[in-house]
């Protein structure tokens, strides 16, 4: 599903991530872990182009995303990004209506307007929002709790019919509950979806995850199932870290 | 641990600042007072409505009014669709450059060029150079430009208050940047955008030395029919009342008069741009 051959990227003179080579399977849940500063939103980032928008990067190597090459300034990233949809560390919900948040990315797609009303309907469903929201879909999305923002976020995302989703941290700014709920979340998509979650929380990679990533100094150490990373990892550093040693 | 005295709170900070803010209000006051009161003779609902008369000495200062409302429009016209799209550009597009870094650096000076300043600019340019004489027009481009730096800086001080997570949650979805700052980043600016295009539309309403030479009249027996006429407005207008006119004592509650109107005129301004802050506030939360 995503090819990530011989990847570097540079802030500046800075090199964030170094000679990265992975291969991230389809409708799997795939986890990126690794202590603060290793790269693995970098890394993330670069699955749908967001560093567009910070000057001074370089990147080197190729990404393919089902034959698409990403890194390709002939791509076109907007369309792109509808395929590897994205939720980020902090919920971000637009300053409109529950309906609108969700209506946006069809809009601007050109959906047809007769279209619309079923799609943010399907996709608040699959995000489990549907019936805590449906008596209120034109009231504003800010006041909705963290939890249930998060989960706007995913719906907003998957109305668009991504093939991708990433995550970038999508439950460190909320409660055990409704992390729980992301999570169970997690777990229905991976069904229509090829996930990559950054996460810092092993427990949770463990607990959605199919094949994890340790990541360390912006390079790849292991890469393999979650189970093997967690239970029998071969690498002295990963044991270290899945142990609790450091990070 | 026993508090000591010397960590309890002093009251003299606050007291001096109290002092301060009281001491504005104060002078702020008592401008308004005496101008509303000297200028009480002359107002009434004829002052507004009708021609000046009798060398000024009769009648009302309607030309005026119209002038100054006319000539903010014109301001508006001109100088909204550049400053916010010098705004838009600069905090959205432009990267971090040196050209960007001047670009900056020059509307913060033009900001502190005094007024009289944009007056023989607008006279050399508008007037002479481009033939649009002594009009409407000129008189607007000038004045256009005078109000160009404050509203680019207010307008970006706007679009800076939009988190940037907003940006990226748009683009994340296949935005284009278009697309994001159309839809996302200035439906939640305006607030901000407007108020400041009517605080410095405000502020250029009031201004007397760039129309001096661009476009403003000493008397005019109508309002002006198109941008190529001359005008009257209110600030030049007690201007001339207070230092020009033949007759002074006889014309100073006239003057007293036009003051007041023109304060008015500048304060309903101001509450529109309360106004619509605060409609957009409680519409967006």
């Amino acid at each position: 599903m995503i090819q990530i051959k011989h990847l570097n990227l540079y802030f500046g003179t800075k090199q964030v991530l170094k000679t990265i080579d992975l291969e991230i399977a389809a409708h799997k849940v795939t986890a990126l872990i690794g202590p603060s500063g290793c790269g693995k939103s970098t890394l993330l980032g670069t699955l749908n182009r967001m560093h567009d928008l910070t000057p001074d990067v370089r990147m080197e190597g190729e990404i393919r995303v089902d034959q698409i090459d990403v890194l390709s300034p002939q791509t076109n990233v907007h369309q792109l990004r509808k395929k590897v949809g994205m939720v980020f560390q902090k919920p971000n919900p637009f300053p409109k209506s529950i309906y609108e948040n969700v209506a946006y990315g069809l809009k601007i797609n050109g959906v047809a307007k007769g279209e619309i009303d079923e799609i943010v309907e399907d996709s608040l469903r699959k995000s489990y929002l549907f019936e805590e929201v449906k008596d209120k879909l034109h009231e504003p999305a800010t006041r909705l709790s963290g939890g249930q923002q998060q989960r706007l976020c995913i719906a907003r995302t998957i109305a668009v019919h991504p093939q991708i989703i990433l995550m970038d941290e999508p439950c460190s700014a909320l409660d055990p509950i409704s992390t729980g709920k992301i999570e169970e979340l997690i777990g229905e998509l991976r069904k229509d979806y090829t996930i990559v979650i950054v996460t810092h929380n092993m427990q949770q990679a463990i607990r959605v995850s199919d094949y994890t990533v340790f990541m360390y100094l912006g390079e790849v150490v292991e890469f393999s199932s979650t189970e093997a990373i967690f239970q029998s990892p071969t690498k002295e550093l990963t044991k270290n870290y899945v142990k609790g040693h450091f990070g | 641990m026993k508090p000591t005295a010397s960590r309890q709170e002093s009251p003299a900070p606050y007291l001096w600042l109290l002092a301060g803010t009281l001491l504005v209000c104060l002078f702020l006051f008592n401008i308004l007072f005496f101008i509303f009161y000297r200028g009480f003779p002359a107002l009434s609902f004829d002052f507004l409505i009708q021609y000046p008369t009798e060398g000024m000495t009769q009648g009302g200062i309607l030309p005026a009014i119209v002038g100054t409302v006319l000539l903010t429009l014109m301001t508006a016209v001109v100088a909204l669709p550049f400053g916010i799209g010098c705004a838009i550009y600069l905090n959205e597009y432009a990267q971090d450059t040196w050209l960007t870094r001047s670009i900056r650096a020059a509307i913060r000076n033009l900001a502190g060029v005094p007024s009289i300043i944009f007056g023989l600019f607008g006279l050399a340019l508008f007037v002479q150079g481009l033939q649009f004489g002594t009009s409407l027009l000129s008189a607007g481009l000038t004045l256009g430009l005078l109000s160009l730096p404050y509203l680019i800086t207010t307008t970006e001080e706007a679009l800076k208050t939009v988190p940037n997570a907003m940006r990226e949650g748009a683009l994340a979805l296949g935005a284009t940047q278009f697309e994001t700052i159309r839809d996302i980043v200035l439906p939640q600016a305006i607030p901000g955008i407007a108020t400041g295009t009517i605080l410095s539309l405000s502020r250029a309403a009031g201004e007397t030395a760039p129309i001096l030479f661009t476009g403003a009249a000493f008397f005019i027996t109508d309002v002006p029919r198109n941008p190529k006429e001359e005008f009257m407005a209110l600030p030049y207008h007690l201007y001339m009342l207070s230092t020009q006119h033949q007759s002074i004592e006889l014309v100073r509650p006239f003057a007293y008069g036009t003051a007041a109107v023109l304060i008015t005129l500048v304060f309903l301004l101001n509450l529109t741009a309360i106004i619509i802050r605060k409609r957009y506030r409680t519409h967006h939360q």
